[in-house]
């Protein structure tokens, strides 16, 4: 396709003032997103305990009967069941209600924290419990790095609303890119010219960017429909075709329909039907909801991991009553269709937890090529632009969010360590952030020098690091021998990668021999 | 995830090679046009693995080689080519290493590898007796034969 001068020149704006207006936002959620891939990691290592296997692998059925007699009735209505880190086994009874603080309709119940090896209760909250997060979730910092990318730590829904539209910045920043870099797949190989000239700037962008292209706009689509979906989208369909009743949607797409039949009945054995759900989706279970607990139209329905080689999280329903499996459930909609696939296909596309570790890995270097996206494409703004010193400035300020961001998020980890002991880490954690980033932003300003300023952020970060494996070390974390005699690698891995990566940021910031300019050439 | 793996280094090499050869890759850097480039055949290598993943690996395979190939072909198109030429240079002496190691529990003797080398060196005295001049006599000491060394 040809672009004229003119459309050529729109493009360009399009591109280059949408990544000005929200380009650093859109890297604080891009940055925190390759990190929130590793969210369960994140949350066995900082909050785990011991586990020999997934809570939801261990029988629940006593424990949840059990519990259900320990709760209002009503809240027996919906009971979802979910696995945390170490032992911990979440269980959440509850109905819907309309909560007067925020007039909003939202779930209402009893949410139990239990050991799902012994069924002992740890810990059990009552109302609204989704406003308080220590209620439903053990990791602080896994709590907060993942709100941080979800919705920019902003009340709901307004966060969503924002990190929606980053999305679709995104996605015309990579439609806009596509069209001005004529030549993508002639310069796939083109690595970044030296000598510091402008043209050297342009290389790097432009490398990166084509290499990224596909994922780039497949994280940026389907981030910016899991944003706008719940607050926009699925609001807007329930306006208009089930005036204006979300709950009755909800059932519509999302629960093949029951006839009601309240009669008292006692609820199959769970043991049983996760048991057989298992074989059926040759992969372990993950999450359990119960619909109309104890009663004769009772609902199981068992969500699981994708098996080998697959996307999509397989889903069996079971008649609660008798234990029958009532057959898979399509990913949206009551029979599979097409459109019900794609959907499906959303979740591990975005989250890149289909394959366990391997594509965590592969999703987490894909979020940080596109933070090299983002940075390099300011350099380059600001770079033809370094005339100004106001946009001299605004380099400046890319550069202190570029190395502010990872240096707040390690002071978050070392505020969560800090205040598990004796304090609430659920407080403490984003204040730590904010602690970190102000130091990153006063550390900018006493030093304007561009290249002292990244070597100096480039040893806190080092520093930083380094030391917060051994932080959760002294502040009771598990030790290495306990973690490997019982096979929880991961913490010992993240321990590793920490202390690796700030060796090797510490290898980067050595003293460099100066870059020598080159003189522009005219055809740059 | 073997198969995987697999088409991933397989379509690495690929790209490995596309980048050495591409023509304003060294254009850019200045260097003479590649000996031999075969561009299609680069691309071949590159991109048939994936193809194959759907049967192999089924969805999550083939996706996660989009992605493993997505990064790590930026990393090797963004090595300049002396860093390029260095690292390949360093992959060579490593897979030579390897490769001369002797295998963990393999049948053929260490005497047989003795006698190889002796026969390697034996054709190099030949050939370097072809091409250089007879010596003076007494200006240069004899050279020991091989059969010598292992005498002495």
């Amino acid at each position: 396709m040809a672009i004229g001068q003119i459309e050529l020149k729109r493009l360009t704006a399009i591109h280059g003032w949408s990544a000005v207006i929200l380009g650093l936002l859109l890297y604080v959620v891009v940055a925190t997103g390759a990190v929130a891939v590793f969210a369960e990691e994140i949350g066995r290592w900082s909050a785990g305990g011991l586990r020999t296997a997934a809570p939801l692998e261990q029988p629940v059925d006593a424990t949840l009967r059990r519990l259900s007699r320990e709760v209002e009735p009503e809240y027996r209505e919906d009971v979802a069941v979910w696995g945390g880190a170490g032992r911990n086994l979440f269980a959440f009874f509850h109905t819907h209600a309309v909560n007067p603080d925020t007039g909003v309709l939202e779930d209402k119940g009893t949410m139990f924290r239990a050991d799902s090896v012994t069924g002992k209760v740890i810990d059990r909250h009552d109302g609204f419990i989704w406003n308080d997060p220590a209620a439903w979730d053990d990791s602080a910092l896994r709590h907060f790095l993942v709100e941080l990318h979800v919705q920019l730590y902003l009340p709901s829904p307004w966060g969503l609303i924002l990190t929606g539209i980053l999305g679709l910045t995104m996605m015309a920043a990579v439609v806009s890119g596509v069209l001005m870099h004529r030549h993508v797949i002639r310069d796939l190989f083109v690595a970044e010219r030296g000598g510091g000239r402008l043209v050297g700037a342009r290389d790097r962008h432009a490398l990166v960017s084509s290499w990224s292209i596909p994922f780039a706009f497949l994280l940026a689509f389907t981030g910016s429909f899991f944003s706008l979906a719940g607050t926009i989208g699925f609001p807007l369909v329930a306006t208009v075709a089930f005036s204006g009743d979300q709950e009755a949607l909800s059932a519509t797409l999302f629960e093949p329909p029951a006839p009601v039949d309240e009669t008292p009945a006692t609820l199959a054995n769970l043991n049983a039907m996760i048991s057989d759900s298992r074989a059926r989706a040759d992969s372990e279970a993950t999450y359990l909801d119960v619909a109309h607990f104890g009663r004769s139209d009772a609902r199981v329905t068992v969500w699981h991991a994708p098996g080998h080689g697959g996307m999509i999280y397989p889903v069996n329903r079971y008649d609660g009553a008798t234990g029958v499996w009532l057959g898979a459930q399509a990913p949206l909609g009551t029979a599979p269709s097409l459109g019900g696939t794609l959907y499906g296909l959303m979740y591990p596309l975005h989250f890149g937890h289909f394959a366990g570790v391997f594509s965590r890995i592969v999703w987490g270097a894909l979020g940080v090529t596109m933070c090299v996206v983002i940075l390099s494409g300011f350099r380059l703004w600001v770079r033809r632009r370094e005339a100004d010193p106001a946009w001299r400035r605004f380099g400046q300020a890319v550069q202190i969010t570029g190395y502010g961001l990872p240096i707040g998020m390690l002071a978050s980890g070392y505020a969560y360590y800090l205040s598990r002991p004796s304090a609430d880490p659920f407080f403490w954690t984003p204040l730590g952030f904010v602690v970190g980033v102000a130091l990153a932003v006063a550390l900018g300003l006493r030093v304007p020098d561009e290249r002292r300023y990244g070597t100096l952020a480039q040893r806190l970060l080092a520093v930083l690091c380094a030391g917060l494996p051994v932080l959760r070390l002294a502040t009771g974390g598990m030790d290495w021998a306990t973690a490997l005699m019982h096979g929880q690698t991961d913490i010992v891995t993240i321990d590793l990668l920490l202390v690796i990566a700030g060796a090797s940021l510490w290898w980067f910031a050595r003293p460099k021999r100066p870059v020598v300019r080159l003189l522009t050439e005219p055809a740059e | 995830m073997a198969a995987t793996a697999l088409a991933i280094a397989l379509s690495l090499v690929g790209l490995a090679w596309l980048t050495g050869t591409d023509p304003k890759r060294r254009r850019a850097f200045r260097l003479p046009p590649a000996a031999a480039s075969h561009p299609r055949a680069g691309w071949a290598v590159a991109l048939l693995p994936g193809l194959a993943l759907p049967f192999l690996a089924g969805g999550g395979g083939f996706v996660i080689w989009i992605g493993a190939v997505s990064v790590a072909g930026w990393a090797i198109a963004a090595l300049p080519p002396e860093r390029t030429a260095r690292l390949a240079g360093h992959c060579a002496t490593l897979i030579g290493r390897i490769t001369a190691r002797p295998a963990r529990g393999a049948s053929s003797p260490s005497g047989d590898r003795i006698a190889a080398l002796e026969a390697r060196i034996l054709a190099l005295e030949a050939r370097l007796a072809a091409i250089a001049p007879e010596p003076a006599a007494g200006q240069v000491e004899p050279r020991r034969s091989s059969s010598s060394l292992r005498s002495a």
